[in-house]
Formats: structure tokens, sequence, C-alpha cells
């Protein structure tokens, strides 16, 4: 086996001689039409669009930076720096339940223990005020007696209400 | 601008005068384009080197340090185009052979293809279309334009080395077309 690097070389004679040879085989050969003399009389100028075409893109894109894309992120820092420095400081101790429920209008805790006693036996799922609100029948009772009167109760309430708390309160609806 | 020199136009260019590009346009525009044409074969094709070769050396004239001559550099550019071009041409070639692109994209009329193959009568053009890319390359540069090794190997980024036996193989390779086309 012959390797590469064992490969006669050409001289430049032989190279001369079959490049002689082929130019003489060609001879009377079609050549290539060339372009008419208006192409390249053209050419330059088609070029010269296609170059500002391509710097005006640039030119474009740099606008485009200097108008949207740089204020916009010195937009969305100035947020993040403002977020992080000037927010408002959180409580160290969300209110408990006490304090939330203290803060309800007398009414509304009322009607959400009145609202439990209604709901208790129907389910859990039946209403959200059961789901948030489960208040012990004993306990209800206790609570309406002492801050609201039956009279007040029996006007404000629905049937089913009313029917619920005096079951609670240990009396027939009738 | 007729009596400045490549690297002196270049210099006006940087500083923004277009007219000193159009002036290099002119001046080797046709060397580019026949190199193109002769590697690729098609006037459509070469046409499109030529633009993309003059917009490449516009964009990048930064880059160029004149170390080679402005005319080398864009022929560097142009030979480097048109041998990513051939590449692109095979692998449609290779796909288009395929069972499955025949089978999605049926066999029609295409007049483009048409011109190629009348362009394509010229037999030294046939002759050069069976060469292997790099060899065409390195006979286009070395036959036509009559470029030095030392040239070629600037160009192709290659040694000198190879490119002697390159050209070899080329000719024998054209010349044995030539015989059996003539003969024939």
């Amino acid at each position: 086996m012959r390797l590469r690097a064992d490969r006669p070389k050409v001289t430049d004679e032989e190279e001369k001689a079959l490049e002689a040879s082929v130019r003489e085989l060609s001879l009377g050969q079609a050549e290539i039409p060339p372009p008419v003399d208006a192409y390249w009389q053209n050419l330059p100028i088609r070029i010269n669009k296609r170059v500002d075409e391509a710097t005006s893109g640039k030119a474009i894109s740099l606008s485009w930076a200097a108008r949207v894309a740089i204020p916009g992120v010195v937009a969305v820092l100035s947020f993040l720096i403002g977020l992080r420095y000037y927010a408002p400081d959180r409580p160290v101790t969300p209110a408990s339940l006490v304090e939330a429920t203290s803060a309800l209008p007398a009414a509304t805790v009322d009607s959400l223990v009145a609202s439990s006693l209604t709901v208790a036996d129907a389910g859990p799922d039946e209403s959200i005020t059961g789901w948030v609100v489960s208040v012990p029948h004993d306990m209800a009772s206790d609570y309406l007696c002492e801050y609201q009167g039956t009279s007040m109760l029996l006007g404000d309430l629905s049937d089913t209400e009313v029917k619920h708390l005096l079951l609670a309160l240990g009396s027939s609806p009738n | 601008m007729e009596t400045l020199t490549d690297l002196e136009l270049v210099d006006e260019v940087r500083g923004g005068n277009r007219q000193a590009f159009t002036e290099l346009m002119r001046r080797h525009q046709k060397k580019i384009y026949w190199a193109a044409r002769r590697m690729l074969g098609t006037h459509a094709d070469a046409d499109d080197i030529v633009q993309e070769t003059f917009l490449k050396a516009f964009m990048n004239l930064g880059e160029f340090r004149g170390d080679a001559g402005f005319f080398t550099w864009i022929y560097r550019i142009a030979i480097n185009l048109s041998l990513n071009a051939l590449r692109k041409r095979h692998l449609i070639d290779y796909l288009q052979e395929s069972e499955l692109a025949r089978k999605v994209f049926p066999a029609r009329e295409d007049p483009q293809k048409d011109l190629e193959m009348k362009e394509l009568e010229s037999l030294v053009v046939k002759a050069v279309a069976t060469l292997p890319d790099k060899q065409r390359a390195v006979f286009v540069m070395r036959y036509y334009e009559e470029l030095t090794y030392e040239e070629i190997a600037y160009v192709l980024k290659t040694s000198v080395g190879g490119l002697k036996a390159n050209y070899f193989h080329a000719l024998r390779k054209v010349q044995e077309f030539l015989k059996h086309a003539t003969a024939g």
C-alpha cells in the first residue's frame, strides 16, 4: 500500500501540459453567454438599494432600542427597586380570628351564628357559612339569649332559622 | 474616484462615502460574477452571489485589515458563498431523490430548471459541474482567474500543498470529460 506522502508530486511542466490540453479541447466549444451591458450598469444600483435596506434596518433597531427597550428596562428596574425599598412593611403577625370577628358589626355576627344553626344539620357542603362558622347549638343559644332576645330574633329570622333556633333552645316551634 | 486605489476607496467608504463603494463594485463586479457563474453554472445563482458578496463586504468592512488586497478579500467571500450554495444544492438534490419527497412533492414542470439545463449545454460548464466542490473552486480560480496557489490558499483557508494535487485531478477529470464528449 502506498502512503499519501509517497504520492509522486506533480511538476509544473506536467500541470502546464495538462492545462494546455484542456484549453485545446475546449476551443470551439460553446461559451457561457454573458449578461447584457444593462445588467452591469444596474447591478451596483441594486446592491446599493440592498445596502440601504440593510443599514436602515439597523437604524430602526437602534431607534427602537432608544425609544422602547431602554425606557422599558429602566421602568421595570425602577419598579423592582421601589418594591424592595419603599413598599409598606407587612405586620409581623397577621390578625387573629378573634380580632377579625370583633371587628365585624354585631348584626353580622348574629346572622352568622343563626345561619350556622340552620345549616349545621344539613351537612358541611350546603353553605359556605356552615363551613366557615360552625357554632355548637348550646353555645349559640346562650349567645342569642344573652345578646338579642327572642322577640327580635323572631322578627329578623326566616321560618327555618326560627325552627332550628327553637330546637336549639329546647322548645317546640308550635 | 477612478484614480484612487482600492485601499484608498475602502478608507473613503469607512468615512461614509457611498460613491467610493459604488466605484469598488464597478471595478470588481465582473470578476466576482464570473467566478460565481463558473462555480454554480447559472446566471440567477451568480447574480445572487454577487449581491450577497458586496452586501456582506459593506456590512463587514470593519473586519478588512488590508493584509490581503480588497479584491482577494471579497473574492474569498464570493467563493465561500458559492461553496455554501453548492452544499445547499447537494442537500436539495439528495432530499429530492428520497422516496418521501417524491410522494409529498410530485414532479412538475420547472421553467427555472429548464433554463439551468439549457445553460449547462456548454461542455466545459458540464465538465466543471462534475467536479467535487473543492476541486471545482480550485479549478475555477486557477484555470479561469489564474490566481497563484498562495492566493487560492488564502481564499480557501488551506495550505498550498494539497492545492496543486487538487488542480491536477480537476484538470484530468475535465480533460477526460471533454475527450469523451467530443469523441461521441
